[in-house]
């Protein structure tokens, strides 16, 4: 009897074993499969099903205008989006490789900047160059109208070895959205293209001194929190190769020094909880919060007006800056339908698709295309432009393989140094060697 | 011919379970074929300083909340045992039973409102009282009893509820012969509460340990893990390890880790309870 238990128990044990096997070697039929290809003939037949992932809810799904009109321009092609219902990038990195893993396949991937080398480096993403050569008319029209920064700094940073796998279609850079009503009924002037770090300090002072509860809002975060001052100081927390941490040099702590100094003297909220940014600046709560294209639709469902609010570069301690972060659609190598895939890239790259992105600022966004902007200034706030003016000086924000990790850690450090537990220079070397650590 | 009970058993914990062993031999991105690497991620894990922070947090977290739930949870189900107004005491219950209702996403980001250093009521009020409240989640001192303080806040109606059932099925009589005997209330509770709930406080000791040690949400949610790795959990640690640092197979290698931690305390809790566990009624 127990002969017959332990022999049952073996069994059990094997066939467990053999299950996992089976997985693993489905686990490796599913990843990086897919066959590098050359563009078919011009005039291939653009049809059938077209599949994508990209970020957002259901809200959105009912309402791409993106995908309506390339249906609209190519009627034989079916559109299929499916959403990730992620909130942040790293969940939206977590649920794509978790789907790739199991077995999905997509024709594209909508793409930020973060995770774009990675995707390449795995050897999942078809190279774009012989589909750019074939139908280089329309190409060298968007490339005559599109910032070349950008272009260049995606087909550059994006690759590991020269091809081009990405064409970016929309980007965001930093800019401080001041609340005009605030300053004027605290009767300080608005802050003006070109000022300075000490500027920014002094139109705080005078903010503060005429009760206004904060001037700005000192985020914490990566984008949107330390990048823009490092960037106004010729610093960044990585050089411009993404493979050495460069978060302890002078300049960054004099970043960080600067920050701390506005949270120690109440000028920004303490870090650490949770409060309604947009609210409190509609509020006149605080007069001034960063941000690229996204503050402004939260601002005008927070029952401001585009004139209620402007648009100003960042004050600069050094030199202008800013971060940049693009977004691109990726072609999978193992796309079924790799002709109707180009047709929605260079759909979006068209006039008419950028139109649509600075109207309507989808996926909250900037086009690429200079003439876009100049469209889009009547349904964005004053100064719009300025954020498309950044990418000839921004710094693309870095995405190493372990870019992840790396925000992570560098949000973690940040607000160590804003809430007073790490000195600048202790938390900016804490945060370079963490960097380091993540990245080897 | 297997049960569906066994059927579902195998699907979702026998199969993951060996998957998990198997995994640990590899390493493995989710999007390239996984790699064979012995016991090199065991090696990693042995020198990995971050795990055991993240063990020793969660051990602390573990401890402090079952103790917490017990003693808690314990106050609450005899003050609700007492003789009450029927409504009053279904108010009161259904009161403290009500967070436990509430998703742990909810529950973290009405916190990390509440406790918010600039607008929150919390330190609004503490303020009015002429204290200096901590920043509860960004100063390492305050921020995982603020977790642990939150998780006893939305958890303790559990047990609450699990021990009022326990002690609504002491017989009453036993309570009377014990009064006739000259008992008083403390000596009622030691000599006639205490042993025939015996078996439900180890019911919900277990279940308050065993949960306690797979928190994720408020951690992943309120503070990231930080300040300095000070409220990282062992769930959250395996959660990076697979989904932010795509490394699958030492993320298994961490989770058979967290399953030997459990199965070990979850023994010794059922070992010493034969000294102190009462069966007999």
């Amino acid at each position: 009897m127990n002969k017959h238990k332990s022999r049952r128990r073996l069994s059990l044990a094997f066939a467990s074993l053999a299950v996992s096997a089976t997985m693993l070697v489905g686990c490796s039929a599913a990843s990086g499969g897919g066959v590098e290809s050359t563009a078919g003939p011009a005039d291939s037949k653009i049809g059938g099903t077209l599949t994508f992932l990209a970020q957002g809810d259901a809200a959105t799904a009912k309402n791409d205008p993106l995908a309506a009109e390339f249906e609209k321009k190519y009627p034989d092609v079916d559109v299929k989006i499916e959403y990730s219902a992620t909130k942040t990038w790293d969940a939206f990195f977590s649920d794509l490789q978790t789907r790739l893993a199991a077995g999905k396949n997509y024709d594209l991937i909508y793409l930020p900047t973060e995770g774009e080398r990675l995707l390449a480096s795995k050897g999942l993403v078809q190279p774009l160059d012989s589909w750019i050569a074939r139908d280089k008319s329309e190409m060298d029209a968007f490339y005559a109208d599109a910032n070349p920064t950008i272009v260049e700094d995606a087909k550059e940073k994006s690759s590991t070895d020269g091809s081009t796998y990405y064409i970016p279609y929309l980007f965001n850079t930093m800019g401080m959205y001041v609340n005009k009503s605030t300053f004027e009924n605290a009767g300080v002037p608005l802050p003006t293209a070109g000022w300075t770090w000490d500027d920014f300090r002094a139109t705080c002072e005078a903010l503060q001194k005429a009760s206004v509860q904060y001037c700005f809002d000192a985020s914490s975060g990566y984008f949107d929190g330390i990048s823009p001052w490092l960037a106004t100081n010729g610093a960044d927390v990585m050089n411009a190769d993404w493979d050495q941490a460069t978060a302890d040099t002078p300049q960054a702590i004099e970043a960080a020094t600067f920050t701390r100094g506005l949270v120690a003297d109440g000028l920004t909220p303490v870090p650490g909880g949770s409060y309604d940014q947009n609210a409190l600046f509609a509020q006149g709560k605080i007069a001034m919060i960063g941000g690229g294209a996204w503050p402004t639709t939260s601002l005008l469902a927070a029952n401001l007006k585009l004139s209620d609010f402007e648009i100003v570069p960042w004050p600069t301690q050094t030199q202008q800056g800013s971060p940049v972060g693009w977004g691109a659609q990726a072609m999978l190598k193992s796309s079924n339908n790799k002709e109707a895939a180009w047709a929605y890239i260079k759909f979006l790259t068209s006039p008419e698709a950028q139109d649509l992105i600075g109207a309507n600022r989808l996926n909250d966004a900037i086009p690429v295309l200079q003439s876009s902007i100049d469209k889009a200034k009547a349904t964005n706030p004053e100064g719009y432009s300025y954020l498309f003016d950044a990418l000839d000086y921004a710094t693309p924000v870095p995405g190493p393989a372990a870019a992840l990790a790396v925000q992570q850690t560098v949000q973690e450090k940040y607000l160590s140094i804003l809430t007073g537990n790490s000195s600048p220079e202790q938390g900016m070397k804490d945060m370079n060697s963490a960097i380091s650590d993540e990245i080897k | 011919m297997l049960s569906p009970s066994v059927l579902l058993y195998i699907a979702f914990v026998a199969m993951p379970l060996v998957a998990a062993i198997t995994l640990s031999f590899f390493k493995w991105d989710l999007l390239t074929a996984p790699q064979f690497a012995g016991l090199a991620n065991f090696v990693e894990l042995a020198t990995d300083g971050t795990t055991f922070r993240a063990i020793g947090n969660t051990f602390l977290f573990a401890i402090a909340t079952v103790i917490f739930h017990m003693v808690g949870g314990l106050l609450l189900a005899i003050a609700l045992n007492r003789p009450l107004n029927r409504l009053l005491r279904k108010v009161l219950s259904a009161a403290i039973f009500f967070p436990v209702l509430m998703s742990w996403a909810a529950v973290s980001l009405i916190w990390r409102y509440a406790l918010d250093p600039n607008f929150g009521f919390v330190n609004y009020y503490l303020k009015q009282l002429g204290l200096t409240p901590p920043n509860w989640f960004a100063d390492a001192s305050s921020a995982m009893p603020s977790l642990i303080g939150i998780d006893v806040w939305h958890s303790l109606g559990y047990t609450m509820v699990i021990l009022l059932a326990g002690l609504q099925s002491i017989p009453p009589t036993l309570y009377e012969a014990a009064r006739l005997d000259g008992a008083g209330p403390v000596r009622q509770f030691w000599s006639v509460t205490v042993p025939l709930l015996s078996p439900t406080l180890l019911f919900a000791s277990i279940i308050s340990f065993v949960g306690a040690f797979q928190i994720f949400d408020p951690m992943f949610i309120i503070t990231k893990g930080g300040p300095d790795n000070s409220t990282l959990s062992v769930v959250q640690d395996v959660y990076y390890s697979a989904f932010r640092d795509f490394d699958m197979g030492y993320a298994s290698a961490k989770s058979l880790i967290i399953v030997a931690v459990i199965l070990i305390v979850t023994m010794l809790q059922l070992r010493l309870s034969k000294r102190w566990v009462n069966y007999d009624k």
